[in-house]
């Protein structure tokens, strides 16, 4: 047979080399990807990210690097409808929230255009994003005034909420703002806590069920290039992309968190599930967080509330499932 | 690595045309980055619009204009002034010893100030004038203001550290702490530098006059308010009242006060002082906009691949490994703006020597040096082109010439610093 | 040097300066209030981090017409020990004129950015300031330095 035609893309990624997002989910994929077109296309990793992390879409968008992957919540006026996931009392585990919120992206959200200008390959979230602090918290009593570091976003919403005092910093300026005292304490996934290295300055993780927030991402493709495949290979592609991305990226993130659970294990962290009056004073507290999200996707057309309670259906079910 | 290499060339060659050397970086970085892509100059553009719009977007590099501004604060307070009449009372009567003095000054400045180019451009302003009334040569005075400024990154607070420390998530007080030997260490090379060029040639460095212990004594005593504005701003770091990047702007902010305090604002000079800071973080975030459009187009080339297939080629030993990138960033350093080539390559270097098992604390000190070498090699060097600037009398070419031993200086203690991994990790092996 | 300028020259310096002066007073301001504020009384000022980067950004490009008005650019000169005064001075010329276009290149380029960001209605996270202004801003700094440029290429010496 005729030697086949093959394409090399770029693939690039704003966290390091060896975070589980690059070295699992992205290189994963990519040699998924390889074999699936019997190594028509190719990749090569780009040694360093073309635009700060925000400016990833329109890096991707504009071809400064074909593969890529971002927050929705980095352009929160472009990605509205992807909030849903990362709001309060989600998914257990990524794999469930992560499956839950493709089908219902799938389903609902991607006519919508949210993501257009790029080719989106699949849609997924990292693990219930939890409360850590310096100092014991028992009820929300102990939360009011609390230094709270979060990302912005839901995290930020909900710490408001909570009566934490809400600052939003780089997530890398974190350890030194626990260990120096300047902030109380942070929300963050499991994983981030092995990854910025924070179990040692930290005293409590408290749990709450579904979490106090998530981050939902997009793994996409500049569109010229996706347009300029061979028809057999979008259709290789096309498998392994969706929902299948979904549970790739769901399962890593876990598997990232449960190491994440151990170290905080290891070195004395308590781990303390917070109690259902706690739980309740929380959900209450954030019913206005999930109040706006639905009106913002009703402004969009979409019947918010209905779409919300089919999210948690497809949750039961995905948790069911495993 | 062959395009990479074409267009540092052509660049150097625009910036000797004249062509400003931001925009040269930028426009050799935007062909470039074409060229590259089999001339698609849609995303050269994109590439080019990333940069100008995200560039000034970055919360870290805040620290910047900050710490020009208490730069300049600290010289209007009259303190820059004190520490180096202080300096002088005990070192002015030896040969060179002004020179020697604006070394320690600038150490202690280094103290209070974050930044190299502040550092440089202020002795520019309060030692340099001095220098001259005493008959130093135009080479050595340029040289010891240039060299002596590389001292305000290594000796703490620092935005390179801040920098480094946030993207390889290191600890940035330990960085902070790991800073003082070395800072130490290079104030006495280079010293031995200014040695050097006024025993080759004595008419350079003409003795100032000696004072007498009353006057030393006189003259330490006036140096608290630069003491009380390094507790405070290390103070406040440690102390977790303020991040290492707010300390830039509580730094500042302590500067004003003690400006207002001493009487020596008024809207006239607040707005001069304002307006000058303005003017150089405008310059200097030109400059790294260009490099970092350039570093773009590096990062397409094989450039970055090369460089690390070269350094894991020398698999005798980790040392080797080290010292092959010590040797790269020397000579990257001469050429590339000092931010940008750290952007580009810790991505590069960094999982490398940390695999190797490295401290990223000690690796953190020796980013530091040679940023500080690359600030004073020829022919792209910011605290060169701070000191042309500020100094219109001076060429470019006497400048080049004076920063040499400067230059070597920081070289050896880079060697030692490699060599010697307990000059930088000592201090920090305190801190829990 | 020391020859007073003209008085459309300083008003014209003023335009950008008292802008890019207040910004930096302000930006060192709020980092103080933030830290003081959160440290006494818990209470940080909401989205004080990304109205710093915005502030960055005015500080920078409100600078650059100023930098540029005051030839103030890192440049290297060793080619004018080559040139007599007349060649020197026919060489900024040219330099102007390129560093003019260049800055007309780059003003049509953050201009359709701008035009972009507009239409996403991008924002900043917390406190959802608008980015759009802030790059029209961007674009209207270099068009203006790029004025000053040509000015440069025919000013009388
Ligand atoms: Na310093
Ligand atoms: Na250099």
């Amino acid at each position: 047979p005729a030697p086949a035609q093959t394409t090399t893309l770029t693939m690039s990624s704003w966290v390091s080399p060896q975070h589980h997002i690059t070295a699992v989910v992205l290189q994963g994929w990519a040699n998924e990807a390889e074999k699936a077109t019997n190594g028509r296309v190719k990749f090569s990793m780009l040694p360093k990210h073309p635009s700060a992390p925000p400016g990833t879409f329109d890096a991707v968008r504009d071809g400064l690097v074909d593969l890529s992957f971002v927050t929705a919540s980095y352009t929160p006026a472009r990605h509205i409808l992807p909030l849903m996931p990362e709001l309060p009392g989600s998914g257990d585990t990524a794999l469930a929230n992560s499956i839950a919120y493709s089908r219902i992206h799938w389903k609902h959200f991607h006519k919508l255009g949210e993501y257009k200008g790029v080719k989106l390959l699949g849609v997924f979230t990292h693990g219930p994003g939890q409360m850590f602090t310096k100092k014991p918290v028992r009820s929300i009593a102990d939360v009011q005034g609390l230094k709270i570091r979060t990302g912005g976003g839901v995290a930020e919403q909900v710490a408001k909420a909570l009566g934490a005092s809400a600052f939003v910093k780089p997530a890398p300026e974190s350890y030194e703002l626990l260990s120096s005292g300047v902030a109380d304490g942070v929300f963050f996934p499991l994983e981030s806590i092995i990854s910025f290295k924070l179990e040692t300055v930290l005293e409590q993780a408290t749990l709450f069920p579904g979490g106090m927030y998530s981050s939902a991402f997009g793994f996409f493709m500049n569109e010229d290039k996706w347009n300029k495949l061979p028809r057999q290979d979008q259709e290789a592609l096309e498998k392994i992309s969706g929902e299948h991305i979904a549970r790739l990226a769901g399962n890593s993130w876990d598997e990232a968190d449960r190491k994440g659970m151990e170290a905080l294990k290891k070195s004395g962290v308590k781990i303390v599930n917070a109690n259902s009056e706690f739980v309740a004073e929380v959900k209450k507290r954030s019913t206005p967080i999930i109040e706006d999200w639905i009106q913002k996707a009703n402004a969009k057309g979409l019947d918010g509330a209905k779409i919300l309670a089919e999210f948690r259906d497809e949750l039961k079910k995905a948790a069911a499932v495993k | 690595m062959i395009e990479g290499l074409v267009g540092l060339a052509v660049m150097m060659l625009l910036c000797c045309l004249r062509i400003p050397i931001s925009f040269s970086m930028a426009l050799v970085g935007m062909v470039g980055y074409a060229y590259m892509r089999d001339w698609n100059w849609t995303v050269a553009f994109a590439t080019v619009q990333t940069k100008l719009y995200e560039t000034g977007r970055n919360y870290t590099l805040s620290v910047v204009p900050l710490f020009i501004l208490m730069g300049n604060f600290v010289t209007r307070a009259g303190m820059s002034q004190e520490l180096f009449r202080a300096a002088y009372a005990f070192i002015g009567h030896l040969r060179g010893g002004l020179a020697m003095a604006t070394i320690w000054a600038s150490a202690g400045f280094g103290g209070i100030c974050g930044s190299s180019i502040a550092t440089a451009a202020t002795f520019a302003k309060v030692a340099y004038p001095s220098m001259k009334k005493f008959g130093y040569s135009d080479r050595l005075a340029a040289g010891v203001v240039a060299g002596g400024g590389t001292l305000g990154i290594m000796i703490p607070p620092s935005t390179i550290m801040v920098i480094y420390g946030i993207f390889t998530e290191t600890n940035i007080g330990k960085l902070f702490a790991a800073g003082i030997v070395p800072g130490i260490v290079g104030a006495i090379l280079l010293c031995g530098a200014v040695q050097y060029m006024t025993w080759r040639d004595p008419a350079s460095g003409p003795r100032g006059e000696r004072s007498t212990w009353g006057e030393r004594f006189r003259a330490l005593k006036d140096v608290w308010a630069v003491a009380v504005l390094f507790l405070f701003v290390m103070g406040g770091i440690y102390g977790g009242l303020f991040t290492a990047t707010e300390g830039a702007a509580m730094g500042a902010f302590g500067a004003m006060v003690f400006a207002l305090w001493r009487r020596a604002l008024t809207w006239t000079t607040l707005y001069a002082a304002l307006l000058e800071s303005a003017r150089t973080t405008a310059m200097l975030f030109m400059i790294l906009i260009g490099a970092l459009i350039f570093a773009e187009f590096v990062n397409i080339t094989t450039m970055p691949a090369d460089l690390k297939a070269f350094v894991t080629r020398f698999n005798v030993g980790p040392t080797m490994v080290v010292a092959a990138i010590c040797a790269i960033y020397v000579v990257l350093g001469t050429a590339m703006e000092e931010l940008s080539m750290i952007l580009l390559t810790i991505p590069v270097f960094f999982p490398v020597v940390v695999h190797l098992g490295f401290d990223p604390i000690w690796f953190g000190i020796i980013i530091v040096c040679v940023v500080e070498i690359g600030l004073i090699s020829p022919p792209v060097g910011m605290n060169m082109f701070v000191l042309r600037t500020l100094i219109p009398e001076l060429s470019t070419a006497t400048i080049f010439s004076g920063v040499l031993p400067f230059m070597w200086a920081d070289v050896l203690r880079l060697a030692l610093l490699v060599a010697f991994p307990i000059l930088s990790l000592w201090l920090p092996s305190f801190m829990k | 040097m020391s020859v007073p300028e003209p008085r459309w020259k300083r008003r014209a310096d003023a335009l950008l300066g008292v802008p890019a002066s207040v910004v930096l007073l302000a930006m060192m301001g709020l980092t103080v209030v933030d830290v003081v504020a959160r440290y006494r009384f818990s209470r940080p000022v909401r989205g004080a981090f990304e109205v710093t980067e915005l502030m960055l950004v005015v500080l920078i490009f409100a600078g650059l017409p100023l930098v540029s008005f005051s030839d103030e650019h890192a440049v290297m000169d060793f080619v004018d020990r080559l040139l007599g005064p007349r060649g020197q001075g026919r060489l900024q010329r040219c330099v102007h004129v390129v560093n003019a276009a260049f800055m007309f290149l780059l003003t049509w380029l953050m201009w359709r950015k701008a035009d972009r960001i507009w239409a996403y209605g991008d924002a900043t996270d917390v406190l959802r300031i608008l980015y759009g202004p802030f790059v029209y801003f961007m674009a209207i700094t270099l068009a203006f330095a790029g004025v000053i440029h040509l000015y440069k290429v025919v000013e009388r010496r």
